[in-house]
């Protein structure tokens, strides 16, 4: 197919398979060099994208918001979500520039139990150090969005720019 | 609403107009920022990828692909797109320390005719020096996705209060700058 083509071809889904560890593991990095970005569904069914704080168990992906938040009424509307992972310090993968970088989709469930959230703060806190930073008064009421992946592509994990998927979690 | 939210409200209108040349030449510069394409897969759900992006001076958005890239497939089947532009080695802005970042989304065309493609090189090559640089064998066919933009969003360039979003949903005034002005400014940035 040429070179350009074999160089960003998927690679093989077994081979994949090693890299599985390596790329929770940089998913799970709590905005220290990985940065990540929340993609959710307008009104209009079209996308819309902002940076957000994640924090990863096992393949859930956590993101704390408002009540009065847009991307909780997106959400409430369309729990089809989306997020960037980029990585903003390690070394180029190709010549445009591009470092490891992580795209998952997945179905997100709203929760407002405020015990849950409370629970989430605490395990948050134990892995980064980061707990619960929000103001206390009546003006912020805690959303947690929690996501399950449903497909997921990393690129620079790979020789060249060849893209790794996982469609099982 | 509570201090939170005030300070990631969405800026005035007023505010925005003023910042449009800034977001321009922040999409504009290659070298300071990276781009990543979303299209929409056969089962409508959204995938995102790293490309290569240029942006002309009445906003739309053109990335080189090939026929044989799932990217092209998806934009021929679902003319939805999105970009995210994301600065590298700058100043980070906010609470979270996110670095400048800008989201479009826009509808998408793919131009297969070589006159359109070498018409992009040729825009691309007098405002970047970047050319075209692919494979110049029948390995490589070169196609254009080319994004119309319909609605933009902006974090980090509201100096006052930078986690507040710049929106911008009208694109019908191209950008004044003369690609002279645009390189000189770009060169001091």
């Amino acid at each position: 197919m040429g070179e350009v083509w074999d160089k960003e071809k998927q690679i093989d889904p077994n081979d994949a398979e090693q890299f599985r560890s390596e790329i929770l593991d940089f998913i799970s990095k709590y905005h220290s060099s990985t940065l990540s970005y929340l993609l959710t569904i307008r009104k209009n069914g079209q996308p819309v994208m902002r940076p957000v704080s994640t924090f990863v168990e096992d393949w859930t992906i956590y993101t704390i918001s408002q009540h009065h938040q847009i991307k909780v009424q997106h959400v409430k509307n369309n729990p089809n979500v989306g997020y960037l992972f980029t990585d903003n310090g390690g070394p180029a993968y190709m010549p445009l520039g591009y470092t490891k970088n992580v795209w998952v989709s997945g179905l997100c469930e709203i929760s407002n139990n405020q015990d849950e959230i409370s629970d989430f703060f605490k395990r948050r806190e134990s892995v980064t150090g980061q707990g619960d930073a929000h103001p206390h008064d009546d003006s912020y009421t805690r959303i947690l969005f929690k996501t399950k992946l449903n497909y997921l592509r990393a690129e620079g994990f790979a020789e060249h720019a060849r893209p790794i998927v996982y469609k099982s979690f | 609403m509570g201090k939170t939210y005030d300070s990631e409200k969405e800026v005035s209108n007023e505010i925005s107009e003023q910042l449009k040349n800034e977001i321009f030449l922040f999409i504009r510069n290659w070298k300071k920022s990276r781009a990543w394409l979303m299209t929409r897969r056969k089962d409508s759900r959204e995938i995102m990828r790293p490309v290569g992006s240029f942006i002309n001076q009445d906003w739309s958005v053109g990335t080189i692909t090939q026929d044989l890239h799932l990217k092209t497939k998806h934009v021929q089947n679902d003319s939805i797109t999105g970009y995210l532009w994301i600065e590298v080695d700058k100043p980070r802005y906010g609470r979270l320390d996110f670095p400048r970042n800008v989201w479009m989304q826009g509808q998408a065309e793919v131009l297969e005719d070589e006159d359109s493609v070498n018409e992009f090189f040729s825009k691309r090559s007098a405002a970047t020096g970047r050319g075209d640089a692919h494979p110049q064998d029948n390995t490589y066919k070169r196609m254009l996705i080319n994004t119309q933009p319909q609605y933009l969003r902006a974090e980090g360039f509201f100096k006052d209060e930078p986690m507040r979003a710049v929106i911008i949903r009208d694109f019908t005034e191209p950008i004044l700058l003369s690609e002279e002005d645009i390189a000189n400014r770009l060169n001091q940035k």
